[in-house]
């Protein structure tokens, strides 16, 4: 997972499709509410018209024209704060209502109206009017329906009003909207989830890419060969592509140098021939020269062919194999000394690079080894960390002085004071660890001798 | 006023032992012997027509709709006393013929 604060495909994936979702499900949920809301409400409201339509149909008028309220049956009407409620009124000419019949059930009080609600009847005539209000009870919260009717009989016009606890419904709403949010909530925890994995599955192919590219890097693969969606092949083609084109330029490359290096190589050698030949002031300027051009020559090869390995698609190379194979050599060579040369590296340690460079790391450091040695070398390579290990070659010859050690090393780097055959093997070495990143440390051996460590680029295994 | 009276009194739902202004719509007949019954048995013998039937000749002349209706006499004829709400609110008493289903005459509005 990528470190907060950088730009992420399932972030954005995962946000964008969980924002739309919760958006949808918010809007769902909200009109659902509503919805409900809306029906309890209408069916409440059924109540109070059925309740109005008694009230207008069973009034009459007696003579004078008073209004005689029907004896309605409705038991809930008649309990005193039964919650259900009913009056009967008539409009004043200031706007207002003068009550004139109420239900039992509003015993010493009387519904309360808005002041703008003779208005609002006359507004539209024949339409109920609704409207919230307080009931005679504490905290009591009714909703409230009138109408204004004309009867016969009576030239004034009279409302019919009627009113009803509305705490069922509200609860009803209420109970509704609680159950609505946690399906809702549980629908989008769960949506957000799948979301997550359908991200995370839709795009393993592509932290299936990077892992194969960093397998590539590392040198244990050649090519990106897994098979891709439609979508990434042509990403993993033009890798291929690309690694193939780097590798051509690294061929290229080595090709050149070698060119050069054999093109400059023999007039070198036979201008130090000639000029060993012929003696003379002149010959050994020339000689001299030579020699340190053709030093000169090999270490600039060295340290670009190294470089080049470097930036190449790694490959990698078992130490073991080249360590054993050294040692097998190097015996030979110095058969009339008798050296022993025990070696040591774990089979699974790789170093990153080629084998040419291995071999001439550790071969280099070793002959100089050998040169030097009584009878006894010892070798080991083991790794420090994941992408390091270190090569460590002593001996039990006489070793060298904290001066003499600085001296070898610091001539790596000023090869033109360097006479043929004195601990030249160390220079390269030196030269050679440095392009691969690594450092040369000279110290005394535990055999009593030189002890020759370097950390070198490590592959995995 | 007088004519008032005259209707109301056409209007009592059952022959009450008292005379009543209004028929008292809101207490139910027990038993089976309110004024439906009757209706009934005259509809079925077809002495007189359907409710439903006077309801949509009053509709076709006043929109509104019923509220109540009661069975009564009107000059000495069976009649239909329909209480009817205009959808402007206005209460009218349609008196209909029952054997017809013409209307006679109306009150209020």
């Amino acid at each position: 997972m990528p470190a907060l604060g950088q730009p992420s495909l399932v972030r954005r994936l995962v946000i964008l499709a969980a924002g739309w979702s919760l958006a949808v499900l918010l809007v769902t949920a909200l009109v659902l509410a509503l919805l409900f809301q809306q029906a309890a409400i209408r069916g409440f409201d059924q109540g109070l018209l059925e309740l109005i339509d008694n009230l207008t149909a069973g009034t009459t008028i007696a003579e004078e024209g008073e209004v005689v309220a029907p004896a309605l049956t409705d038991l809930r009407a008649l309990r005193a704060f039964s919650g259900k409620y009913w009056q009967i009124a008539e409009p004043t000419p200031d706007g207002q209502l003068k009550v004139l019949v109420r239900s039992r059930s509003l015993w010493d009080s009387e519904l309360k109206w808005p002041t703008d609600i003779v208005k609002r009847l006359n507004a539209e005539p024949g339409q109920p009017v609704s409207y919230n209000t307080a009931g005679p009870q504490t905290n009591e919260r009714l909703r409230a329906m009138a109408t204004q009717a004309k009867l016969p009989g009576r030239s004034a016009p009279v409302v019919f009003m009627a009113a009803e606890d509305r705490s069922p419904v509200d609860r009803d709403v209420r109970s509704f909207i609680t159950a609505t949010a946690i399906a809702f909530l549980l629908l989008g925890v769960g949506m957000i989830a799948a979301v997550v994995i359908q991200v995370r599955v839709g795009l393993n192919p592509l932290f299936a890419l990077q892992r194969e590219i960093a397998s590539v890097r590392r040198g244990k693969a050649e090519r990106v060969q897994a098979a891709y969606p439609s979508e990434l092949a042509p990403l993993a083609d033009e890798l291929n592509a690309l690694m193939a084109h780097n590798q051509e330029v690294v061929e290229r490359q080595r090709t050149h140098v070698g060119n050069l290096a054999h093109a400059l190589k023999t007039p070198l050698s036979v201008m130090l021939t000639e000029a060993r030949q012929t003696g003379g002031p002149l010959a050994e300027v020339v000689e001299g020269q030579a020699e340190a051009m053709r030093q000169q020559v090999d270490h600039h090869l060295r340290r670009a062919r190294a470089a080049a390995r470097m930036q190449g698609s790694g490959e990698r190379t078992s130490v073991a194999d080249v360590l054993d194979e050294l040692a097998r050599t190097l015996e030979r060579i110095f058969q009339d000394k008798g050296v022993e040369i025990d070696w040591d590296a774990p089979d699974d340690l790789y170093f990153q690079g080629e084998r040419q460079d291995l071999l001439e790391l550790a071969g280099n450091a070793m002959e100089n080894a050998g040169k030097w040695c009584g009878h006894r070398i010892r070798v080991r390579a083991a790794p420090v960390s994941a992408d390091r290990f270190r090569l460590t070659i002593e001996d039990d010859g006489p070793g060298l002085t904290p001066e003499q050690r600085e001296a070898v090393v610091r001539r790596g780097a000023r090869l033109d004071e360097t006479a043929p055959g004195s601990g030249l093997g160390l220079s390269i070495v030196d030269e050679l660890s440095r392009a691969y990143g690594g450092v040369l440390r000279l110290g005394e051996a535990r055999l009593g001798g030189l002890s020759v460590e370097m950390d070198l680029p490590r592959a995995e295994a | 006023m007088k004519r008032l009276l005259v209707i109301a009194a056409l209007l009592a739902a059952a022959p009450a032992a008292q005379a009543q202004p209004y028929p008292d719509y809101g207490r139910p007949s027990y038993g089976g012997r309110g004024d439906q019954d009757a209706a009934r048995a005259a509809v079925r013998g077809g002495r007189q027509v359907p409710l439903q039937q006077v309801i949509a000749t009053i509709a076709a002349r006043t929109p509104g709709r019923q509220l109540n209706t009661t069975q009564g006499d009107a000059g000495g004829r069976p009649a239909y006393f329909v209480q009817w709400q205009t959808n402007d609110g206005r209460v009218i008493i349609f008196v209909v013929d029952a054997q017809s289903g013409a209307i006679i005459s109306r009150q209020g509005g």
